[in-house]
């Protein structure tokens, strides 16, 4: 198999966040569940990298797997590095330094991520504490910043409130402050505004946008939502069935996609500005199941442009032009590229 | 036009809330206040609103699933308040249900057969189950699910492939009125498209009138005749779905619509979702005159003082004092 590509020689910096051939495997009565296959990645310091796919794609995997959060079965190998150490089978000492501290995590469901008995300012003042072995007025004084930062209202009362006395959304800004004390280089965020409404949705978005000028923090933002990758992204890794099928800018992705599985995913998407009683492309049949993976492409049983050799063997990941770059042995020009969605 | 096969007429739920202090007053949340609208036969109205706007109540208040304060629903005519049990469950044959979590709505312990057939047993006693088999066999083909699957226990399904299931159980019946609270809501995106796509086939099929409900506007864009807006449980707007998407008239409905993700990265970089400021206030205590007014962004103190009505603006049907000024 070939290696994946080198990319990115414009990106002068050294990347922030550098995965190689990261893979996890979970092994269940007796079954192996490849969750994660041979996944690369790149972060550059103060970059959104949107990570798309279905549930089972193994993206939220791929994020815990970089710091050590898997579950106890869950085989972690390939190598993670981060600020030039390498996380992957790293002891726990170390990734407890880094976790919360250099990487903020902000969870889907913010309800489930707070401590339901604990205070909003005792959860906030946390991981100074921890991490930077603050006292306690001085890491209130910053809780009470941070919250301003999020645009809470009335930010000295919420320190005494706790998570049930706030509404979704601002359990959200909580969550997203907390992942923020320790002015971490990256925030990962995990399908932040799936539990949110639109219009609460689209405040969290503008947040995020706002806490990457601001601080300058580097963003990967999990995600199936295609819309929210428009909004926030630089750069777009699309996954499936545990495998990187199509990475580039996000220009790459959503105006010249490669990947059929790319297209068929923007094309299932509804549009306010489309037609109405159009019928919407559906993707036929459902994902693999991730403990019995079809030989070749995994998505080559579901793909409108499926060839004789498609099942021969797994496509690697190869460039396209700069840094984008596609799984795909389809070379011929995909139906409906080229065409906006508006 | 044919009169409606569902008329909704003022309706009004309203839960008593006792707080724990016994001195304390009971309040009233006030989840669906006052709405009133028709569904045609063979139309599907898009049913749109936050969490919390009362949306999932009305669905099952007119089903009778929660008890109505006050209003009427009138299915085919006929005022289901005034029917005895036995009447009122003669008709609720005609109006189906699919809910939000296919897996959640499904008897994890019955197989699908028996899932779908239990409609058949709760009506029509007497079938043989010879019969109610053929029958159970004829709606899984027309919802894409296998004849061999009949025997399968729901979890060895997928979301999309549970939520046929739930919509095999809707139909068995052959209702005329099935309402879908949020039937896409927890599913994949490329399956998402597949359950939208398989309710417009079979309600043209079965000439189904759909209540088609849903959090956000996108979702109901490719299926919807008309959408309705719902705000703190009153109607904001109510119109043609072509003048929903390409002239709102309701300040909520124009943000909800503006709020929407763009999956264009250059659009969105020019004109990002644009969020409304602050959250839903408590139903509790809604605020007084138009309950829209602590988040509008032309509210003016008329607005505090008098309750707008609905309204007919054009075409729509608009809940809002300035309706003719804000041109969309």
């Amino acid at each position: 198999m070939t290696r994946s590509t080198r990319k990115n020689a414009d990106m002068a910096e050294t990347p922030l966040l550098e995965a190689r051939k990261l893979r996890v495997e979970f092994t269940t009565r007796g079954r192996v569940v490849h969750a994660v296959s041979d996944v690369d990645m790149d972060l550059a310091p103060g970059e959104v990298l949107a990570i798309v796919g279905e549930s089972g794609s193994g993206k939220s995997q791929m994020l815990l797997a970089m710091l050590g959060l898997t579950a106890q079965n869950a085989r972690v190998t390939g190598s993670v590095r981060f600020e030039g150490k390498e996380l992957v089978g790293a002891p726990e000492s170390l990734l407890n330094q880094v976790r919360g501290n250099r990487i903020g995590f902000v969870f889907q469901d913010p309800m489930t991520s707070l401590n339901p008995y604990l205070s909003i300012g005792l959860q906030l003042t946390e991981p100074l504490r921890v991490h930077k072995n603050m006292g306690k007025a001085a890491a209130t004084a910053q809780a009470v910043e941070m919250l301003k930062a999020v645009h809470m209202s009335e930010p000295e009362q919420r320190m005494h409130q706790f998570p049930h006395q706030l509404s979704g959304g601002m359990r959200q800004r909580v969550a997203i402050a907390m992942a923020l004390m320790c002015s971490p280089k990256i925030l990962i965020a995990d399908e932040p505004t799936t539990a949110l409404d639109v219009t609460v949705q689209a405040q969290v978005l503008s947040l995020l946008r706002e806490i990457r000028e601001r601080f300058g923090t580097a963003v990967i933002l999990v995600t199936h939502d295609l819309g929210v990758v428009a909004e926030l992204a630089d750069r777009v890794n699309v996954m499936y069935a545990g495998r990187n099928v199509e990475k580039g800018t996000a220009e790459d992705i959503f105006y010249r996609c490669r990947h059929p599985y790319t297209e068929a995913l923007q094309r299932s998407v509804p549009q306010l500005s489309q037609d109405r009683l159009v019928r919407l492309v559906a993707i036929e049949g459902n994902p693999p199941d991730p403990s019995a993976l079809p030989p070749g492409c995994a998505y080559a049983p579901r793909c409108f442009y499926r060839l004789e050799n498609c099942d021969q063997s797994v496509p690697p990941l190869e460039p396209v032009s700069g840094a984008h770059a596609k799984a795909c042995i389809y070379e011929g020009k995909l139906k409906y590229q080229g065409e906006t969605p508006a | 036009m044919s009169s409606p096969i569902l008329s909704v007429r003022d309706l009004r739920v309203h839960f008593t809330l006792h707080d724990d202090g016994w001195l304390s007053k009971s309040k009233t949340l006030r989840a669906v206040d006052g709405v009133s609208f028709d569904l045609n036969p063979g139309e599907t109205l898009g049913v749109v609103g936050e969490s919390g706007c009362g949306k999932s109540t009305l669905a099952r208040a007119i089903l009778g699933l929660v008890p109505v304060t006050s209003g009427e629903v009138r299915y085919a005519g006929v005022n289901l308040a005034t029917l005895n049990p036995e009447q009122f469950h003669e008709q609720r044959r005609h109006l189906q249900i699919i809910f939000q979590d296919p897996l959640a709505s499904l008897d994890p312990r019955m197989t699908v057969g028996q899932i779908i057939g239990e409609p058949l047993r709760a009506f029509f006693s007497r079938m043989s189950a010879d019969e109610r088999q053929s029958k159970v066999l004829a709606i899984m083909q027309h919802v894409g699910l296998l004849p061999e699957q009949i025997n399968r226990y729901p979890h060895e399904f997928s979301g999309g492939q549970a939520q046929r299931i739930g919509i095999a159980r809707a139909l068995i019946l052959h209702p005329d009125v099935v309402v879908c609270d949020e039937p896409v809501s927890a599913l994949d995106v490329s399956i998402k498209a597949q359950i939208v796509n398989l309710l417009g086939d079979l309600q043209s099929k079965f000439g189904l009138s759909l209540l088609f409900i849903a959090h956000d506007l996108a979702s109901v864009r490719h299926i919807s005749h008309r959408v309705l807006v719902l705000y703190l449980g009153k109607i904001m707007e109510l119109a043609p779905a072509d003048e929903i998407y390409g002239a709102p008239r309701h300040p909520y409905t124009q943000s909800l619509i503006q709020a929407v993700p763009v999956a264009d990265p250059q659009r969105a970089r020019a004109h990002p979702a644009k969020a409304l400021s602050g959250e839903p206030p408590s139903p509790i205590s809604p605020p007084s005159g138009c309950v829209f007014r602590t988040r509008c962004p032309y509210a003016v103190e008329r607005c505090a003082v008098e309750v707008p009505e609905l309204r007919q603006v054009g075409k729509s049907m608009v809940a809002c004092h300035l309706a003719e000024e804000l041109v969309p």
